[in-house]
Protein backbone atom coordinates (compact mmCIF):
# COMPACT_ATOMS: atom_id res chain seq x y z
CA UNK A 1 0.00 0.00 0.00
CA UNK A 2 1.35 3.37 -0.95
CA UNK A 3 1.36 5.90 1.84
CA UNK A 4 3.17 8.69 0.11
CA UNK A 5 3.88 9.26 -3.54
CA UNK A 6 5.99 12.18 -4.71
CA UNK A 7 6.21 13.04 -8.38
CA UNK A 8 8.73 15.40 -9.87
CA UNK A 9 9.46 17.42 -6.76
CA UNK A 10 11.48 20.60 -7.23
CA UNK A 11 12.73 23.03 -4.62
CA UNK A 12 14.06 26.34 -5.89
CA UNK A 13 15.59 29.30 -4.09
CA UNK A 14 15.73 32.64 -5.83
CA UNK A 15 18.72 34.35 -4.31
CA UNK A 16 20.63 37.52 -5.10
CA UNK A 17 23.27 35.41 -6.76
CA UNK A 18 20.72 33.75 -8.99
CA UNK A 19 18.46 30.74 -8.84
CA UNK A 20 19.56 27.73 -6.79
CA UNK A 21 17.85 24.44 -7.47
CA UNK A 22 18.19 22.38 -4.31
CA UNK A 23 15.92 19.54 -5.48
CA UNK A 24 15.49 18.89 -9.18
CA UNK A 25 12.75 16.49 -10.15
CA UNK A 26 12.70 13.85 -7.41
CA UNK A 27 10.07 11.12 -7.56
CA UNK A 28 9.55 8.29 -5.13
CA UNK A 29 6.85 6.38 -3.33
CA UNK A 30 6.72 4.95 0.14
CA UNK A 31 4.68 2.22 1.75
CA UNK A 32 4.72 1.18 5.38
CA UNK A 33 8.45 0.61 5.20
CA UNK A 34 11.80 2.20 5.91
CA UNK A 35 13.07 4.32 3.05
CA UNK A 36 16.58 5.72 3.32
CA UNK A 37 17.70 8.88 1.57
CA UNK A 38 21.49 9.23 1.47
CA UNK A 39 23.80 11.79 -0.03
CA UNK A 40 26.44 14.31 0.94
CA UNK A 41 25.76 17.77 2.30
CA UNK A 42 24.06 19.89 -0.31
CA UNK A 43 22.58 16.91 -2.15
CA UNK A 44 19.03 18.01 -1.32
CA UNK A 45 18.10 15.17 1.02
CA UNK A 46 16.99 17.39 3.90
CA UNK A 47 15.09 19.68 1.52
CA UNK A 48 13.28 16.65 0.12
CA UNK A 49 12.21 15.63 3.63
CA UNK A 50 11.08 19.13 4.57
CA UNK A 51 9.14 19.50 1.32
CA UNK A 52 6.83 16.67 2.29
CA UNK A 53 5.71 18.78 5.26
CA UNK A 54 5.85 21.94 3.12
CA UNK A 55 8.29 23.36 5.65
CA UNK A 56 10.35 25.49 3.28
CA UNK A 57 10.21 29.20 3.81
CA UNK A 58 10.36 31.87 1.11
CA UNK A 59 12.44 32.61 -0.90
CA UNK A 60 12.34 28.83 -1.26
CA UNK A 61 9.57 27.43 -3.45
CA UNK A 62 8.24 23.89 -3.66
CA UNK A 63 6.82 22.58 -6.91
CA UNK A 64 5.66 19.07 -7.71
CA UNK A 65 3.40 17.39 -10.21
CA UNK A 66 1.79 15.66 -7.27
CA UNK A 67 2.58 14.82 -3.68
CA UNK A 68 -0.05 12.32 -2.60
CA UNK A 69 -0.29 11.38 1.04
CA UNK A 70 -3.06 8.97 1.93
CA UNK A 71 -5.12 10.07 -1.08
CA UNK A 72 -4.73 13.84 -0.60
CA UNK A 73 -2.47 16.01 -2.72
CA UNK A 74 -0.32 17.90 -0.22
CA UNK A 75 0.42 20.53 -2.85
CA UNK A 76 -3.24 21.51 -3.03
CA UNK A 77 -3.97 21.74 0.70
CA UNK A 78 -4.38 25.08 2.42
CA UNK A 79 -1.91 26.08 5.10
CA UNK A 80 -4.64 25.39 7.67
CA UNK A 81 -5.14 21.86 6.37
CA UNK A 82 -1.37 21.31 6.35
CA UNK A 83 -1.20 22.31 10.01
CA UNK A 84 -3.75 19.66 10.82
CA UNK A 85 -1.56 17.05 9.12
CA UNK A 86 1.73 18.09 10.67
CA UNK A 87 2.18 16.17 13.87
CA UNK A 88 -0.79 13.81 14.01
CA UNK A 89 -0.30 12.37 10.51
CA UNK A 90 3.22 13.29 9.37
CA UNK A 91 5.95 14.09 11.88
CA UNK A 92 9.57 15.03 11.48
CA UNK A 93 12.53 14.47 13.80
CA UNK A 94 15.06 17.20 13.17
CA UNK A 95 18.78 16.75 13.08
CA UNK A 96 20.02 18.36 16.24
CA UNK A 97 18.25 18.29 19.61
CA UNK A 98 20.34 21.28 20.70
CA UNK A 99 18.61 23.50 18.17
CA UNK A 100 15.23 21.85 17.85
CA UNK A 101 14.05 21.72 21.45
CA UNK A 102 12.97 24.92 23.15
CA UNK A 103 15.90 25.78 25.44
CA UNK A 104 13.82 27.71 28.00
CA UNK A 105 11.03 25.21 28.42
CA UNK A 106 11.14 22.05 30.51
CA UNK A 107 11.06 18.82 28.53
CA UNK A 108 7.79 17.79 30.17
CA UNK A 109 6.05 21.01 29.21
CA UNK A 110 7.23 20.60 25.62
CA UNK A 111 5.99 17.03 25.46
CA UNK A 112 2.59 17.96 26.90
CA UNK A 113 2.09 21.13 24.87
CA UNK A 114 0.55 19.40 21.88
CA UNK A 115 -1.67 17.18 24.00
CA UNK A 116 -2.95 20.12 25.99
CA UNK A 117 -3.44 22.54 23.11
CA UNK A 118 -4.37 20.27 20.23
CA UNK A 119 -6.08 17.41 21.96
CA UNK A 120 -7.50 19.51 24.85
CA UNK A 121 -6.29 16.87 27.26
CA UNK A 122 -6.25 17.44 31.02
CA UNK A 123 -2.93 18.02 32.78
CA UNK A 124 -2.79 14.68 34.57
CA UNK A 125 -3.68 12.65 31.48
CA UNK A 126 -1.21 14.59 29.33
CA UNK A 127 1.50 14.01 31.90
CA UNK A 128 0.82 10.29 32.02
CA UNK A 129 0.95 10.11 28.24
CA UNK A 130 4.20 12.08 28.08
CA UNK A 131 5.83 9.79 30.63
CA UNK A 132 4.66 6.75 28.69
CA UNK A 133 6.20 8.23 25.53
CA UNK A 134 9.55 8.72 27.28
CA UNK A 135 9.41 5.14 28.53
CA UNK A 136 8.73 3.97 24.98
CA UNK A 137 12.06 5.44 23.86
CA UNK A 138 13.89 3.68 26.71
CA UNK A 139 14.43 6.66 28.98
CA UNK A 140 14.96 5.13 32.37
CA UNK A 141 13.90 7.90 34.74
CA UNK A 142 11.17 9.73 32.83
CA UNK A 143 10.05 11.70 35.89
CA UNK A 144 13.45 13.39 36.14
CA UNK A 145 13.66 14.04 32.39
CA UNK A 146 10.20 15.65 32.45
CA UNK A 147 11.54 18.25 34.92
CA UNK A 148 14.81 18.83 33.04
CA UNK A 149 15.67 21.59 30.59
CA UNK A 150 17.14 20.50 27.24
CA UNK A 151 20.67 21.65 28.18
CA UNK A 152 20.62 19.23 31.11
CA UNK A 153 20.30 16.25 28.77
CA UNK A 154 23.01 14.49 26.80
CA UNK A 155 22.78 14.40 23.01
CA UNK A 156 21.39 10.90 23.02
CA UNK A 157 18.72 11.74 25.60
CA UNK A 158 17.76 14.89 23.69
CA UNK A 159 17.41 12.92 20.49
CA UNK A 160 15.20 10.36 22.20
CA UNK A 161 13.07 13.13 23.72
CA UNK A 162 12.49 14.50 20.22
CA UNK A 163 11.52 11.09 18.92
CA UNK A 164 9.14 10.62 21.87
CA UNK A 165 7.59 14.02 21.17
CA UNK A 166 7.00 13.19 17.52
CA UNK A 167 5.49 9.82 18.31
CA UNK A 168 2.92 10.98 20.88
CA UNK A 169 0.24 11.75 18.25
CA UNK A 170 0.94 8.40 16.60
CA UNK A 171 1.78 9.61 13.08
CA UNK A 172 1.44 7.48 9.96
CA UNK A 173 4.64 8.83 8.48
CA UNK A 174 7.80 9.83 10.30
CA UNK A 175 10.54 11.77 8.56
CA UNK A 176 13.77 11.45 10.49
CA UNK A 177 16.58 13.76 9.42
CA UNK A 178 19.91 12.37 10.60
CA UNK A 179 18.29 11.20 13.83
CA UNK A 180 21.38 9.37 15.00
CA UNK A 181 24.28 11.37 13.61
CA UNK A 182 24.94 13.11 16.90
CA UNK A 183 24.88 9.86 18.85
CA UNK A 184 27.46 7.30 19.89
CA UNK A 185 27.30 3.95 18.18
CA UNK A 186 25.81 2.17 21.17
CA UNK A 187 23.08 4.79 21.71
CA UNK A 188 22.56 4.90 17.95
CA UNK A 189 21.79 1.19 17.99
CA UNK A 190 19.12 1.77 20.67
CA UNK A 191 17.45 4.61 18.76
CA UNK A 192 17.38 2.53 15.58
CA UNK A 193 15.78 -0.31 17.47
CA UNK A 194 13.05 2.03 18.69
CA UNK A 195 12.34 3.32 15.17
CA UNK A 196 12.39 -0.20 13.80
CA UNK A 197 9.86 -1.36 16.37
CA UNK A 198 7.53 1.48 15.43
CA UNK A 199 7.60 0.56 11.76
CA UNK A 200 6.91 -3.08 12.56
CA UNK A 201 4.38 -2.69 15.35
CA UNK A 202 2.46 0.41 14.34
CA UNK A 203 2.90 0.01 10.59
CA UNK A 204 4.37 3.47 10.36
CA UNK A 205 6.14 4.66 7.21
CA UNK A 206 9.65 6.01 7.82
CA UNK A 207 11.84 8.27 5.70
CA UNK A 208 15.33 8.02 7.13
CA UNK A 209 17.66 10.77 5.93
CA UNK A 210 21.36 10.17 6.52
CA UNK A 211 24.80 10.71 5.10
CA UNK A 212 25.93 7.34 6.47
CA UNK A 213 25.62 4.76 3.70
CA UNK A 214 26.56 1.77 5.76
CA UNK A 215 24.06 2.62 8.45
CA UNK A 216 21.28 3.02 5.90
CA UNK A 217 22.21 -0.24 4.21
CA UNK A 218 21.89 -2.04 7.51
CA UNK A 219 18.73 -0.37 8.72
CA UNK A 220 16.45 0.51 5.79
CA UNK A 221 14.46 -1.51 3.26
CA UNK A 222 15.09 0.71 0.27
CA UNK A 223 17.57 3.50 -0.44
CA UNK A 224 17.54 6.57 -2.64
CA UNK A 225 20.98 8.00 -3.37
CA UNK A 226 20.89 11.73 -4.05
CA UNK A 227 23.46 13.87 -5.78
CA UNK A 228 23.05 17.56 -6.50
CA UNK A 229 19.29 17.56 -6.12
CA UNK A 230 18.61 14.41 -8.13
CA UNK A 231 18.10 10.77 -7.29
CA UNK A 232 20.97 9.06 -9.09
CA UNK A 233 20.18 5.56 -7.91
CA UNK A 234 17.40 3.69 -6.15
CA UNK A 235 18.01 0.22 -4.81
CA UNK A 236 17.12 -2.33 -2.17
CA UNK A 237 19.22 -1.63 0.91
CA UNK A 238 20.68 -5.12 0.88
CA UNK A 239 22.09 -4.48 -2.59
CA UNK A 240 23.85 -1.27 -1.66
CA UNK A 241 27.24 -2.92 -1.83
CA UNK A 242 26.46 -3.96 -5.40
CA UNK A 243 25.53 -0.38 -6.35
CA UNK A 244 25.91 0.38 -10.05
CA UNK A 245 26.11 4.14 -10.10
CA UNK A 246 29.70 5.41 -9.94
CA UNK A 247 28.71 8.04 -7.36
CA UNK A 248 27.30 5.43 -4.97
CA UNK A 249 30.33 3.23 -5.56
CA UNK A 250 32.63 6.19 -4.98
CA UNK A 251 30.90 7.06 -1.71
CA UNK A 252 31.33 3.49 -0.48
CA UNK A 253 34.93 3.20 -1.59
CA UNK A 254 36.13 6.33 0.15
CA UNK A 255 35.12 5.00 3.58
CA UNK A 256 37.84 3.48 5.74
CA UNK A 257 37.17 -0.09 6.87
CA UNK A 258 38.08 -1.93 10.04
CA UNK A 259 40.83 -4.30 8.98
CA UNK A 260 41.21 -2.57 5.62
CA UNK A 261 44.59 -1.83 4.11
CA UNK A 262 45.97 1.50 5.16
CA UNK A 263 46.88 2.90 1.80
CA UNK A 264 45.44 6.23 0.74
CA UNK A 265 41.64 6.14 0.52
CA UNK A 266 40.31 6.54 -3.00
CA UNK A 267 39.00 10.01 -3.64
CA UNK A 268 35.66 10.71 -5.23
CA UNK A 269 36.10 11.96 -8.77
CA UNK A 270 32.90 13.76 -9.53
CA UNK A 271 31.61 13.56 -13.03
CA UNK A 272 29.63 16.51 -14.37
CA UNK A 273 27.45 13.95 -16.13
CA UNK A 274 25.99 12.70 -12.83
CA UNK A 275 24.27 16.02 -12.18
CA UNK A 276 22.93 16.22 -15.73
CA UNK B 1 64.18 12.14 21.74
CA UNK B 2 66.94 14.04 23.47
CA UNK B 3 65.65 13.58 27.01
CA UNK B 4 63.73 10.38 26.55
CA UNK B 5 64.74 7.26 28.39
CA UNK B 6 64.55 3.95 26.61
CA UNK B 7 61.47 2.79 28.46
CA UNK B 8 59.60 5.98 27.80
CA UNK B 9 57.45 7.07 24.96
CA UNK B 10 57.26 10.52 23.47
CA UNK B 11 53.99 11.09 25.30
CA UNK B 12 53.77 9.49 28.73
CA UNK B 13 50.63 9.82 30.75
CA UNK B 14 50.61 8.25 34.17
CA UNK B 15 47.59 7.85 36.37
CA UNK B 16 45.98 10.99 35.03
CA UNK B 17 42.83 12.26 36.69
CA UNK B 18 40.85 15.29 35.65
CA UNK B 19 38.21 16.61 38.02
CA UNK B 20 36.32 19.69 36.96
CA UNK B 21 35.18 22.32 39.44
CA UNK B 22 31.87 21.04 40.74
CA UNK B 23 33.25 17.57 41.19
CA UNK B 24 32.70 16.01 37.76
CA UNK B 25 35.36 13.32 37.38
CA UNK B 26 36.00 13.34 33.64
CA UNK B 27 39.14 11.19 33.64
CA UNK B 28 40.18 8.77 36.39
CA UNK B 29 43.57 7.14 36.66
CA UNK B 30 44.37 6.76 32.97
CA UNK B 31 47.89 5.78 31.90
CA UNK B 32 49.13 5.52 28.37
CA UNK B 33 52.37 5.83 26.47
CA UNK B 34 52.79 6.82 22.84
CA UNK B 35 56.11 6.23 21.11
CA UNK B 36 57.75 8.69 18.74
CA UNK B 37 56.19 8.52 15.27
CA UNK B 38 53.44 6.30 16.55
CA UNK B 39 49.76 6.94 15.92
CA UNK B 40 47.60 6.23 18.94
CA UNK B 41 43.81 6.29 19.05
CA UNK B 42 41.33 6.96 21.85
CA UNK B 43 37.80 5.63 21.37
CA UNK B 44 34.70 5.54 23.53
CA UNK B 45 31.30 7.09 23.90
CA UNK B 46 30.77 10.77 24.44
CA UNK B 47 31.51 11.56 28.04
CA UNK B 48 34.10 8.80 28.28
CA UNK B 49 36.88 11.36 28.78
CA UNK B 50 38.77 10.83 25.54
CA UNK B 51 38.71 14.46 24.44
CA UNK B 52 39.43 15.58 27.99
CA UNK B 53 42.78 13.76 27.85
CA UNK B 54 43.79 15.80 24.79
CA UNK B 55 42.57 18.95 26.46
CA UNK B 56 44.51 18.14 29.64
CA UNK B 57 47.69 17.76 27.60
CA UNK B 58 47.11 21.22 26.11
CA UNK B 59 46.25 22.80 29.44
CA UNK B 60 42.60 23.28 28.54
CA UNK B 61 41.47 20.94 31.32
CA UNK B 62 42.78 20.82 34.91
CA UNK B 63 45.13 17.97 35.84
CA UNK B 64 44.00 16.92 39.32
CA UNK B 65 46.54 14.17 39.82
CA UNK B 66 48.97 12.05 37.87
CA UNK B 67 51.51 13.28 35.37
CA UNK B 68 51.87 14.08 31.70
CA UNK B 69 55.36 13.97 30.21
CA UNK B 70 56.40 14.92 26.72
CA UNK B 71 59.78 13.49 25.72
CA UNK B 72 60.46 12.64 29.36
CA UNK B 73 59.95 16.18 30.60
CA UNK B 74 57.16 17.13 32.94
CA UNK B 75 54.81 19.32 31.05
CA UNK B 76 55.30 23.07 31.18
CA UNK B 77 52.98 24.83 28.83
CA UNK B 78 55.32 27.53 27.60
CA UNK B 79 56.27 28.63 24.14
CA UNK B 80 58.44 25.58 23.61
CA UNK B 81 55.48 23.36 24.35
CA UNK B 82 53.43 25.09 21.64
CA UNK B 83 56.23 24.43 19.20
CA UNK B 84 56.18 20.72 20.02
CA UNK B 85 52.51 19.93 20.52
CA UNK B 86 49.59 21.26 18.51
CA UNK B 87 45.92 20.41 18.39
CA UNK B 88 43.34 20.11 15.61
CA UNK B 89 39.75 20.46 16.81
CA UNK B 90 36.59 18.72 15.70
CA UNK B 91 34.57 21.56 14.32
CA UNK B 92 36.30 23.53 11.59
CA UNK B 93 33.43 26.00 11.70
CA UNK B 94 34.21 26.93 15.29
CA UNK B 95 37.98 26.61 15.53
CA UNK B 96 39.09 29.31 13.10
CA UNK B 97 38.77 33.02 13.89
CA UNK B 98 35.89 34.19 11.68
CA UNK B 99 37.30 37.69 11.17
CA UNK B 100 40.90 36.75 10.42
CA UNK B 101 42.04 35.93 6.90
CA UNK B 102 43.85 32.64 6.41
CA UNK B 103 47.03 34.66 6.06
CA UNK B 104 46.56 36.16 9.51
CA UNK B 105 45.54 32.84 11.07
CA UNK B 106 48.60 31.10 9.67
CA UNK B 107 51.14 33.83 10.33
CA UNK B 108 50.10 34.55 13.92
CA UNK B 109 52.03 31.63 15.45
CA UNK B 110 55.11 32.72 13.48
CA UNK B 111 54.86 36.26 14.84
CA UNK B 112 54.44 35.04 18.44
CA UNK B 113 57.45 32.78 18.15
CA UNK B 114 59.58 35.37 16.35
CA UNK B 115 60.00 33.26 13.24
CA UNK B 116 60.75 35.29 10.14
CA UNK B 117 60.12 34.55 6.52
CA UNK B 118 56.38 34.46 7.17
CA UNK B 119 55.50 35.18 3.56
CA UNK B 120 57.16 32.08 2.20
CA UNK B 121 56.04 29.88 5.09
CA UNK B 122 52.36 30.77 4.73
CA UNK B 123 52.40 30.02 1.00
CA UNK B 124 54.24 26.77 1.67
CA UNK B 125 51.77 25.77 4.37
CA UNK B 126 48.81 26.26 2.05
CA UNK B 127 50.52 24.16 -0.61
CA UNK B 128 51.34 21.45 1.94
CA UNK B 129 47.67 20.93 2.79
CA UNK B 130 46.57 21.10 -0.82
CA UNK B 131 44.89 24.51 -0.84
CA UNK B 132 45.40 26.96 -3.72
CA UNK B 133 47.60 29.89 -2.71
CA UNK B 134 44.93 32.20 -4.06
CA UNK B 135 42.96 31.35 -0.88
CA UNK B 136 45.50 33.19 1.23
CA UNK B 137 43.44 36.31 1.85
CA UNK B 138 40.08 34.62 2.17
CA UNK B 139 38.03 34.40 5.35
CA UNK B 140 36.85 31.08 6.85
CA UNK B 141 33.22 31.64 5.79
CA UNK B 142 34.38 31.60 2.17
CA UNK B 143 35.61 28.01 2.52
CA UNK B 144 33.88 24.63 2.73
CA UNK B 145 34.16 22.45 5.84
CA UNK B 146 36.91 20.30 4.35
CA UNK B 147 38.89 23.34 3.24
CA UNK B 148 38.59 24.82 6.72
CA UNK B 149 39.83 21.63 8.30
CA UNK B 150 42.84 21.82 5.96
CA UNK B 151 43.48 25.33 7.24
CA UNK B 152 43.24 24.10 10.83
CA UNK B 153 45.82 21.41 10.02
CA UNK B 154 48.07 23.94 8.27
CA UNK B 155 47.84 26.22 11.31
CA UNK B 156 48.77 23.38 13.64
CA UNK B 157 51.83 22.61 11.50
CA UNK B 158 53.14 26.20 11.25
CA UNK B 159 55.54 25.73 14.15
CA UNK B 160 56.67 22.32 12.90
CA UNK B 161 55.55 20.37 15.98
CA UNK B 162 56.40 16.74 16.65
CA UNK B 163 53.01 15.86 18.07
CA UNK B 164 49.54 16.48 16.71
CA UNK B 165 46.55 16.00 18.98
CA UNK B 166 43.57 15.29 16.75
CA UNK B 167 40.11 15.61 18.29
CA UNK B 168 37.61 13.98 15.91
CA UNK B 169 39.25 15.75 12.96
CA UNK B 170 36.86 14.36 10.35
CA UNK B 171 33.58 13.69 12.10
CA UNK B 172 32.02 16.95 10.86
CA UNK B 173 32.91 16.16 7.25
CA UNK B 174 31.25 14.27 4.40
CA UNK B 175 32.62 10.83 3.52
CA UNK B 176 34.56 11.92 0.44
CA UNK B 177 35.99 14.95 2.27
CA UNK B 178 36.85 12.75 5.24
CA UNK B 179 38.85 10.52 2.90
CA UNK B 180 40.79 13.53 1.60
CA UNK B 181 41.57 14.83 5.09
CA UNK B 182 42.60 11.38 6.39
CA UNK B 183 44.88 10.95 3.37
CA UNK B 184 46.37 14.38 4.02
CA UNK B 185 47.04 13.54 7.68
CA UNK B 186 48.61 10.18 6.79
CA UNK B 187 50.85 11.82 4.18
CA UNK B 188 51.97 14.59 6.53
CA UNK B 189 52.73 12.06 9.25
CA UNK B 190 54.91 10.04 6.89
CA UNK B 191 56.69 13.11 5.48
CA UNK B 192 57.32 14.86 8.77
CA UNK B 193 57.63 11.93 11.15
CA UNK B 194 54.75 13.20 13.26
CA UNK B 195 53.28 11.48 16.31
CA UNK B 196 49.49 11.39 16.44
CA UNK B 197 47.20 11.11 19.43
CA UNK B 198 43.77 10.89 17.88
CA UNK B 199 40.26 10.81 19.30
CA UNK B 200 37.40 9.39 17.27
CA UNK B 201 34.12 7.64 17.83
CA UNK B 202 34.41 5.92 14.45
CA UNK B 203 36.29 2.66 14.87
CA UNK B 204 36.93 2.45 11.12
CA UNK B 205 38.70 5.82 11.15
CA UNK B 206 40.77 4.86 14.18
CA UNK B 207 41.62 1.50 12.66
CA UNK B 208 42.69 3.19 9.44
CA UNK B 209 44.87 5.78 11.13
CA UNK B 210 46.21 4.27 14.37
CA UNK B 211 48.68 1.58 15.42
CA UNK B 212 47.17 1.11 18.86
CA UNK B 213 43.81 2.00 20.35
CA UNK B 214 42.70 2.67 23.91
CA UNK B 215 39.03 2.00 24.63
CA UNK B 216 37.62 4.30 27.31
CA UNK B 217 34.42 4.27 29.29
CA UNK B 218 33.24 6.76 31.91
CA UNK B 219 36.65 8.32 32.37
CA UNK B 220 38.54 5.08 32.75
CA UNK B 221 40.75 3.10 30.43
CA UNK B 222 39.01 -0.18 29.63
CA UNK B 223 41.36 -1.93 27.25
CA UNK B 224 44.30 -1.22 24.98
CA UNK B 225 44.33 -3.01 21.64
CA UNK B 226 46.92 -3.22 18.90
CA UNK B 227 45.41 -2.64 15.48
CA UNK B 228 45.53 -6.30 14.50
CA UNK B 229 43.55 -7.32 17.58
CA UNK B 230 40.89 -4.75 16.79
CA UNK B 231 40.37 -6.03 13.26
CA UNK B 232 40.37 -9.63 14.47
CA UNK B 233 37.84 -8.79 17.21
CA UNK B 234 40.19 -10.05 19.92
CA UNK B 235 38.96 -7.87 22.73
CA UNK B 236 39.10 -9.09 26.31
CA UNK B 237 36.46 -6.86 27.89
CA UNK B 238 32.73 -6.94 27.35
CA UNK B 239 32.55 -3.19 26.84
CA UNK B 240 35.16 -3.10 24.07
CA UNK B 241 33.35 -5.95 22.43
CA UNK B 242 29.97 -4.20 22.57
CA UNK B 243 31.52 -1.11 21.02
CA UNK B 244 33.00 -3.24 18.28
CA UNK B 245 29.76 -5.06 17.63
CA UNK B 246 27.84 -1.80 17.34
CA UNK B 247 30.35 -0.86 14.64
CA UNK B 248 30.21 -4.15 12.80
CA UNK B 249 28.98 -2.49 9.61
CA UNK B 250 32.33 -0.64 9.47
CA UNK B 251 33.95 -3.90 8.36
CA UNK B 252 32.12 -3.81 5.01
Amino acid sequence: MTLLSVQNLRVTFDTEAGRVEAVRGVSFSLGRERLGIVGESGSGKTMTGRSVLRLIRPPGRIEADAMLFDGQDLMKLSERQMRALRGPRIAMVMQDPKYSLNPVMKVGAQLMEGLRQRDRMGAAAARAKAIAALEAVQIRDPARVMEAYPHELSGGMGQRVMIAMMLIPNPDLLIADEPTSALDVTVQAEVLKILDGLVRERGMGLIFISHDLRLVARFCDRVLVMYKGRVVEELAAGDLLQARHPYTQGLLNCLPRIGGDRGPLPGLDRNAEWAR
Amino acid sequence: MQNGRADMGLIDIENLSVVFPGGVRAVEGVSLSVGARESYGLVGESGSGKSTILRAICGLAPVSSGSIRIGGEVLRRDRRFAARVQMVFQDPYASLHPRHTLDRTLSEPLAIHGIGDADRRVVQALEQVGLPTSFRFRYPHQLSGGQRQRVAIARALMLEPEILLLDEPTSALDASVQAEVLNLLARLRAERGLTFLMVSHDLAVVDHMCDRVLVMQQGRAVEELPRAALAAAQMQTAYARSLFEASADRML
